[in-house]
């Protein structure tokens, strides 16, 4: 009887029982990656739906290096994917100042933590610039949701329509999720400019935005392949 | 609870030191060639006409999205240092979406042939 008592009662150390934490992970940072995993969810489904509507519309869907084949500013045709390629690798260099600052939280050095966040924060607004650029140079060639140059003619004017409210909609949508991401990095930014991480002892917060901003250049990753060069 | 939170936090913060300075720039240096091998791929042998945009073009551009994807969400939210459990939780619905691309795509060609033959 004693026996059996003492068996229940005692502690259990495996990972799945209560002994330790199967994640390891702060709570914060579980809660993000779960957000996040809804947020794939979200973009996924733009893009399987435009997939699905390119598929089914694929003989007349615009060829993306006519649309896309100026430099705003500098010449209006004959450079397909130049300008989105500069976008492409402005994110993916604040995308490596995000981590950048992410490391340096893990030393707990102020200094560099705020240096490394103001170049991401820079990096961000430069991303949008050039996406306001793009959708300006759009707009005026004809393009907005539900609007086509009349260039497209007929049957051509199907697919045409679609792309371009899928094109607005989904860049859109991200967009506006680099916008939130450049709000939430300055909160930080100000937050570890006025010691509350020094003071809390851990820059653990960097990481947790950090998610949020990778996760930004990874549906770019996406859109970019699907947009721009399939 | 704050405090809470607060010895929570103190215990996992210096638990990953494992991505360098060097390590983050190797990655960044993996990323930026696979999109200039996706831009060489487009400007060099499609743009040039040196080759045909077929699926199989396609599918090359796919599958060096999802290694540069890879390399983001390993290295940089690094998921890769992270345990199996967090690993498995992330990925398992992953499964879902896959069935639902094929899905809906198969079905989108499918409503295409039926409108347009």
């Amino acid at each position: 009887m004693n026996a059996t008592i003492s068996k229940l009662d005692e502690v259990k150390t495996g990972n799945w029982s209560g002994g330790t934490s199967p994640f390891k992970v702060e709570y914060g940072k579980i809660m993000m990656w779960l957000f996040l995993l809804s947020d794939v969810f979200t973009f996924t489904g733009f893009l399987v739906l435009y997939g699905a509507q390119r598929m089914f519309i694929q003989d007349t869907w615009p060829n993306p290096d006519v649309v896309f084949q100026s430099i705003p500013g500098i010449t209006d045709t004959g450079a397909p994917l130049v300008f989105v390629g500069i976008m492409t690798f402005i994110l993916i260099v604040s995308s490596v100042t995000m981590v950048l600052a992410v490391e340096a939280g893990h030393r707990n050095s102020k200094k560099e933590v705020v240096k490394w966040m103001v170049l991401t924060i820079i990096g961000g607004l430069v991303f949008l610039g050039c996406q306001a650029l793009e959708w300006t140079h759009l707009h005026h060639a004809g393009f907005w949701f539900g609007a086509i140059p009349d260039s497209y003619q007929g049957e051509q004017a199907m697919g045409a329509t679609q792309f371009s409210s899928y094109f607005f909609a989904i860049t859109g949508f991200h967009g506006f999720h680099v916008t939130v991401g450049i709000i939430v990095n300055i909160i930080i930014l100000l937050m570890t400019l006025s010691n509350v991480f020094e003071r809390r002892g851990t820059y653990l917060m960097i990481e947790k935005v950090g998610l949020y901003w990778h996760f930004v250049d990874l549906v770019w990753v996406f859109v970019f392949t699907f947009f721009y060069l399939v | 609870m704050i405090t809470d939170n607060k010895s929570e936090a103190h215990l996992y913060a210096h638990a990953e030191a494992d991505m360098t300075k060097g390590k983050i720039w190797r990655v960044f240096f993996y990323l930026l060639g696979l999109t200039a091998l996706e831009f060489l791929i487009a400007l060099g042998f499609v743009e040039t006409g040196l080759i045909e945009k077929s699926l199989t073009v396609v599918i090359i551009y796919i599958l060096l999205t999802l290694w540069k994807a890879f390399y983001i969400v390993a290295y940089f939210m690094h998921l890769k240092f992270e345990k199996k459990g967090m690993k498995v939780m992330l990925a398992m619905p992953l499964v879902l979406l896959v069935y639902l691309i094929v899905l809906v795509l198969i079905e989108g060609d499918y409503i295409g042939i039926f409108l347009y033959k």
